[in-house]
């Protein structure tokens, strides 16, 4: 166990030993939590990078209102929700723009299939399908049922994440988890048989 | 298998599943991009310093510049005291 608010103070000095510690608490945490927006392990593993440069570089302004934890997850989701409207931005100039690579010719956005790499082998195929439906969630909802459903957290601290009461985080999850199924009866294999 | 209970089998799908770890060079490439960040921070901190400098400067010189001139028009002033003080420029032709 690691004495966070210690770490922050020493990081926040420029101590680069004190940001390897909370990186060794913190970073497969925060990666699995990115991977699970982004469906990318090598977009995650540069939102990761960029989480700690900036937890770095503001430690010095952090004032200790809510816990480390809390504040990491919140720049964590910040960052991968900029990442992908930014990347739907590109998108979306693929009208004047290739949306093909040049060299390859294959798509230049499109995600493949993501396959989360800690899921058994026996989940792996309805894993792939949640995935694809939780985009079709707003934001929000995306983020409760991520923080809450992937990374396990207590709704209480995803409150505190979102900057949101614990009663709405609840009816963000159960509106997710409508939207959800309803999203999922489109992937029903025998669909129309 | 029913819909109803295929879909709460994708709902429940990510159970048991261990986190994804982050990859082994990440933490080196942290680090090589804060040092590398550094000296442009350093650069735009100097930039302010000299644009700081520049602005105090030119102030200084303007004080400078309004304070000679007024002392320039005070001695000039002097020079005529009679016509300040004394509004009759033809007396003697009375």
């Amino acid at each position: 166990m690691i004495d966070e608010n210690q770490c922050i103070r020493s990081i926040a000095l420029g101590d680069q030993d004190a940001l390897k510690e909370l990186y060794q608490h913190f970073g497969d945490r925060i990666f699995n939590t990115i991977l699970s927006y982004l469906k990318n392990e090598d977009d995650a593993s540069e939102v990761l990078q960029d989480v700690f440069i900036t937890v770095f570089n503001t430690a010095e302004k952090f004032k200790f209102n809510s816990s480390v934890s809390t504040w990491i997850y919140r720049i964590a989701v910040n960052k991968s929700l900029d990442f992908i409207r930014s990347k739907n931005a590109k998108k979306r100039q693929g009208v004047f723009t290739s949306i093909y690579k040049r060299d390859s010719g294959e798509i230049l956005h499109d995600a493949p299939d993501f396959e989360h790499p800690g899921v058994t082998l026996e989940n792996k195929e309805n894993a792939k399908l949640l995935f694809q439906a939780i985009e079709a969630l707003s934001d929000n909802q995306q983020t409760a049922f991520i923080l809450t459903q992937v990374e396990g957290l207590p709704q209480n601290e995803v409150a505190e994440i979102m900057g949101l009461t614990r009663k709405s985080v609840e009816s963000l999850l159960q509106r997710a988890k409508a939207n959800l199924r309803v999203e999922l009866k489109k992937y029903y294999p025998e669909r129309g048989k | 298998m029913s819909e109803e209970k295929w879909i709460d089998d994708v709902l429940n799908s990510l159970e048991g599943a261990n986190r994804a770890k982050a990859p082994k060079d990440a933490f080196e490439n942290i680090k090589q991009k804060i040092i590398d960040d550094k000296p442009r921070k350093q650069n735009y901190q100097w930039i302010g310093v000299a644009a700081v400098i520049l602005i105090v400067l030119c102030s200084n010189a303007l004080l400078l510049n309004d304070y000679f001139l007024t002392e320039e028009v005070a001695e000039i002033e002097q020079e005529y005291p009679e016509l300040i003080s004394n509004y009759t420029l033809y007396e003697d032709e009375w």
